[in-house]
């Protein structure tokens, strides 16, 4: 053996020294490759419209029904100041109009996200939250996704609200809130 | 030559693609800077319109036409600069592409090699060392230049503050005021007797001062903007009110002094409107004022918590109020705990809410139906008590933990009117339900004078050894506050809806038609000593401010009364 | 403990969940991911670097190595996520090892296995399976010759950058290389930020000097360069008896190409001696300049770190949406405080060791360059620096006239 081969094998075995890291720490969870928002720690500061790298972002808002109150008077998708319940541009909170709201039964409406049209603002999330159960939240959708390395929207999260999650539980769902007697 | 013509066709496609690749680039990378601004602006100004008073229809199609150009630019540009992004990808492939194939079709031209063959080792070596001797010259330059330019980057950026290195406390002052001490509740209510904290005045005996005389004179008059059935309460020069009307609900801040509005704090919009009576009104509840927080509860089941200063420091919804009428007791503020008496038609609750936090701390839930009574703190063997009427229970709590201290099942009815107590009794009367009195300590009942008409919705008042009911007729009887019998009853004009107070042994009390009293309980009538007409509708309690009254009328008005010189 | 503020708008159940007549609740139309991409890629990356292989070491065509590059472009840069690429992972695998924390095994093994193959057969992923490599490969106009000396001191860089961005890593500063990376926003089709300015300045410098990103910025390409020096597989420009031409040596546009070592007088012997102690001797002077300058660099790094950022706001009084945020939390400023200084001491210390391995490395490198190689009376192939792109086999004379026999 000459003393190349030695020195070749060396480095071998400094490259399959990760290898065994990786084996060794095999048991633990919770970390992942792919980025989310943890719901509970975002303060819907908008910029996640802005602050990714596709034209449009790969952040949308998603309904999480199980926790909806179907609130007559939706606080998500009313503004603040709304001087009627009706459709009418002024009374709207969304931006980009893409909350669709049905019928269900008197006195209840469901909610759903045209995530055609939704830009990932996060205005209908403080709404929700500001008055309801908050079952609307934002989440980064794996199928728009680009995943890069370093998200750009993670850098500029003023809450630090993104993480990495593991591809078989890509998305950080609300906790059913605890129902109050 | 057939191969030139390919290298030819090659280089000016490459030529083509790059124009292509440069123009669309500079022309989208224009665009996407061009639209920024525009759709930015469009999003400030209808964020902004959207604030304003709706109503106006003028307006609000101003808002609707704004918001459909608003919505279509931002997706045709958006899609524009999609298509032109994917154009510009593609045409990137390409280009690499073509230099890939002028380099696949043809092979590198052969060229002469220039020079005497290999370069000299000793030249290059040499140059390898004036090198190195740069790289670590520049090195060096750099770290002087930093050490020269960046004088303030020498020191750690973060460092222990004063306050962690244990010297001063500038750290307390950036933080946020939250007291963590407790308040201590005998002070407290000690501290609040000479001012107006909260409904029909403090807990202990008012001390405030009286009017000089009552040929009183219009000092200042503010409009309201929103109604409300609340009464004003003052902190120092500070008068607090809150009112609302289904849509808005706020709390107001005067000037004690010049009447001037000081602020006006919103409340969150509430997702469901409950029902209420125009009698009622969304904002019955007067609110509570300590040295530093505002405490405002609203029809809509809505807690709020403000500063002096107008600040939002919590606030909290409460369950549905689904109550006939709409929700009218007003929370009741004692120590560190704020009491909100949550008599639903459902589900009858008491809730004591932190004051910091607005957290619950705890709730007792109790049986009956739904009443409008407010609860009344008092204090025995030093710890806080609360005395609520329901609407089937008498009942008194611990303020600690909401333990239920005694109950007595002797109300009926619809309750309205709120208990008043000094030296270990509580007194209370309404209309169908009880007038009488009962031993704070275990709820004995001391006595129940079931003759007399007893009031129903202006709460009586205790002056002295009488108990006095003001009723919704006009009719004031008093009793003996030790055994309940009746001593005069005495029929004047109409009728009272705010609750009479006692002020150093004297009742205050407006009727409906505005007439200000100030009444002196005497053996067998009662006196008289001052009157002063309004003539305005009031269901408010006055407030008392350095011998000035200050009243809100039903005309949405806040009124301060002073005295003649 | 001072007791925050409540979150004011935490999620709470104000309004129960309605019990409905004849409704459904609709699921959550939420994607999973059908299968963790980054294996598939990582399998694709296998039998790109063995078909790399292939062409350079059996086909020895500059044609197949190109058509590698294209398919690399095509595959890696625009049909994939061009994240994550090897070039990036060294990142992840830093931060990971140094927190302990759980390393996906599609980013190690995206890490390791180019390095794995530089071990055997040098810098094949460079050639085309890196899509960074093959963009500038292909989009390479005319070469600038870069004096040796130059490109010798230029690729320094490189091995300052790898450092510099391990400690960002370490610490939690982020992944510097994949924010700055300047083909990222051509691959990921993103030309509004100020970083595609980046990448015209590099597409631009690439049509006249060969691969500028991968000679002197790519801190991945470090490793493989490390790793390949050791290359089992050696690069020659031909197989057949070299007749020193010399006209390969302009066919490397990457200084890859050695001439060949003469023996050498006994003054040239003397004076190699001098150049050696000399350089020797500015060893301790070096480690101390690049342990200062780690050093000074520290501040400026730790600065880019959240915590630290945070706690400046919160210190000069500024009400930013961070500070707000970070209101809300449980955390109180004194930990936060805690955890800051921790870090900005943690970044001083690895800064500066970092400072003082670069001017190890840099001195290590120059002695190397300033040392007389074997003697050798043909053109080699330095295996660390070929970026395995073929060019030389279609300039030897030797090569074309066996493929124009085949032919």
């Amino acid at each position: 053996m000459t003393r190349r081969d030695l020195l070749r094998l060396g480095f071998l075995a400094v490259i399959t020294a990760p290898f065994a890291a990786l084996f060794r720490k095999r048991g633990e969870t919770g970390t992942g490759y792919f980025w989310q928002i943890d719901p509970d720690k975002c303060v819907q500061c908008g910029k996640c419209e802005t602050e990714c790298i596709l034209p449009q972002s790969a952040v949308k808002c998603v309904h999480q029904y199980a926790s909806c109150g179907y609130c007559l008077f939706c606080s998500g998708y009313y503004q603040d100041k709304r001087i009627e319940f009706n459709t009418a541009g002024e009374n709207m909170r969304c931006p980009t109009d893409a909350i669709i709201r049905t019928y269900v039964e008197d006195p209840y409406f469901e909610y759903k996200i045209d995530e055609e049209r939704c830009i990932g603002c996060g205005k209908c999330v403080k709404g929700c939250l500001s008055f309801g159960n908050g079952s609307l939240f934002l989440q980064v959708r794996r199928d728009l996704c680009k995943n890069c390395n370093e998200c750009r929207i993670a850098k500029a999260c003023p809450a630090d609200a993104f993480v990495r999650v593991p591809a078989d539980h890509p998305y950080i769902y609300r906790k059913p809130p605890e129902v109050k007697s | 030559m057939k191969n030139d013509e390919i290298r030819r066709t090659l280089r000016f496609l490459q030529w083509t693609a790059l124009t292509f690749i440069l123009t669309l680039g500079l022309l989208l990378a224009y665009d996407m800077y061009r639209s920024r601004a525009p759709i930015k602006q469009a999003q400030d100004q209808l964020a902004e319109l959207k604030q304003q008073d709706l109503a106006d229809a003028k307006l609000s199609q101003t808002v609707r036409d704004l918001d459909y150009l608003y919505r279509s630019a931002y997706f045709q540009t958006k899609d524009k600069q999609r298509r032109g992004v994917l154009l510009l990808g593609i045409a990137f492939f390409v280009l690499c592409g073509l230099f890939g194939a002028e380099m696949f079709v043809f092979a590198p031209k052969l060229k002469v090699p220039r020079g005497t063959g290999a370069v000299p080792e000793k030249e290059r070596r040499q140059l390898l060392v004036f090198a190195s001797c740069g790289i670590v010259v520049l090195v060096v330059a750099l770290s002087v230049l930093r050490i020269v330019l960046v004088p303030a980057e020498k020191k750690p950026a973060v460092q222990l503050t004063d306050a962690q290195n244990g010297t001063s406390g500038e750290e307390s002052e950036s933080q946020p005021a939250i007291p963590t001490e407790k308040i201590d509740l005998l002070a407290a209510l000690e501290a609040e007797k000479s001012q107006w904290p909260q409904f029909r005045g403090s807990i202990l005996p008012n001390t405030n001062a009286l009017p000089a005389n009552w040929d009183f004179q219009e000092k200042w008059n503010s409009p309201v903007e929103l109604p409300g059935n609340s009464s004003p309460v003052i902190w120092d020069d500070l008068v607090f009110l809150s009112g609302g009307d289904g849509t808005n609900h706020a709390v107001f801040c005067y000037d004690a002094n010049s009447g001037e509005l000081k602020w006006k704090t919103d409340a969150p919009p509430a997702a469901k409107m409950p029902e209420v009576t125009e009698d009622t009104g969304y904002a019955s509840p007067t609110v509570c004022v300590d040295s530093k927080r505002v405490y405002a509860v609203f029809a809509t089941g809505e807690v709020l918590c403000l500063g002096h200063d107008g600040k939002t420091l919590w606030h909290k919804q409460l369950p549905d109020p689904v109550i006939m009428y709409g929700y009218a007791s007003s929370p009741l503020l004692l120590g560190d705990k704020l009491i909100v008496q949550y008599d639903l038609d459902e589900k009858q609750t008491v809730f004591a809410l932190n004051v910091f936090t607005g957290e619950t701390v705890w709730k007792t839930e109790r049986e009956g139906a739904a009443s409008w009574s407010s609860p009344r703190g008092f204090v025995a063997d030093g710890k806080g008590m609360i005395f609520t009427a329901g609407n089937m229970l008498a009942e008194a709590f611990s303020l600690d933990d909401g333990k239920v201290l005694w109950s007595q099942e002797c109300m009926g009815g619809e309750v309205a009117t709120s208990a008043t107590s000094n030296d270990g009794v509580i007194y209370f009367s309404n209309t169908g339900a009880f007038t009488g009195a009962f031993r704070a300590a275990d709820g004995e009942i001391l006595y129940n004078n079931e003759d007399v008409p007893a009031p129903d919705v202006a709460s009586p008042v205790l002056c002295g050894d009488q108990f006095l009911l003001f009723g919704s007729g006009g009719t004031i009887i008093a009793i003996d506050a030790k055994d309940g019998h009746e001593l005069y009853e005495e029929d004047l004009d109409n009728g009272f809806y705010a609750s009479p107070v006692a002020v150093g042994g004297k009742i205050v009390a407006v009727n409906l038609d505005g007439d200000l009293y100030a009444f002196a309980p005497g053996e067998d009538k009662i006196e008289t000593e001052g009157k002063y007409s309004l003539g305005k509708r009031v269901v408010c309690v006055p407030a008392f401010h350095r011998g000035n009254l200050i009243l809100r009328t039903s005309e949405n008005e806040l009124i301060c009364l002073e005295s003649k010189p | 403990m001072i007791p925050r503020l409540p979150l004011l708008f935490a999620a709470q159940a104000r309004f129960p969940a309605p019990e409905f007549e004849s409704y459904t609740l609709p699921k959550m139309s939420l994607e999973e991911l059908a299968s963790d991409s980054v294996l598939w890629r990582v399998l694709l990356l296998a039998v790109f670097l063995a078909a790399g292989t292939w062409f350079f070491y059996r086909l020895r065509s500059r044609k197949a190595l190109l058509a590698y590059s294209v398919a690399g472009l095509a595959v890696f840069g625009f049909l994939f996520a061009s994240c994550p690429c090897p070039v990036g992972m060294f990142q992840n695998v830093a931060e990971g090892l140094a927190n302990g924390s759980y390393i996906q095994p599609g980013v190690l093994l995206l890490f390791a296995l180019p390095l794995a193959v530089a071990l055997f057969a040098g810098r094949v992923f460079c050639g085309g399976a890196c899509p960074l490599g093959a963009i500038q490969e292909l989009l390479h106009w005319k070469s600038v010759f870069i004096p040796r000396p130059l490109d010798r001191i230029l690729r320094l860089i490189s091995v300052l950058l790898l450092l510099i961005f391990s400690v960002c890593a370490i610490y939690g500063i982020g992944f510097p290389l994949c924010y700055l990376e300047p083909y990222l926003p051509i691959f990921l089709l993103d030309f509004a930020t100020p970083f595609a300015i980046l990448s015209a300045v590099f597409l631009a410098a690439g049509l006249f000097i060969s691969r500028p990103f991968c000679r002197y910025v790519c801190p991945y390409g470090v490793l493989l360069r490390f790793f390949s020096y050791f290359s089992l597989l050696k690069p020659q420009i031909t197989s057949h008896e070299c007749v020193n031409c010399r006209l390969c040596e302009q066919g490397c546009p990457n200084g890859a190409i050695l001439p060949p070592e003469g023996t050498g007088s006994t003054s040239e012997h003397r004076s190699g001696f001098r150049r050696i102690s000399m350089l020797t001797a500015l060893i301790p002077f070096a480690l101390f300049a690049g342990g200062l300058f780690g050093y000074f660099c520290a501040p400026v790094l730790s600065s880019f770190h959240r915590d630290v950022r945070l706690v400046r706001e919160l210190d000069a009084g500024i009400k930013s949406e961070a500070v707000e945020a970070f209101e809300s939390t449980t955390t109180t400023r004194e930990e936060l405080r805690v955890r800051a200084i921790k870090l900005q001491n943690g970044v001083l210390l690895a800064s500066t060791a970092a400072g003082v391995l670069f001017g190890a490395v840099m001195m290590a490198e120059l002695i190397a360059e300033a040392r007389r190689r074997k003697e050798e009376e043909v053109y080699t192939i330095d295996p660390s620096l070929c970026f395995c792109c073929g060019r030389c086999y279609a300039a030897c004379p030797l090569e074309r006239k066996e493929k124009h026999h085949e032919k």
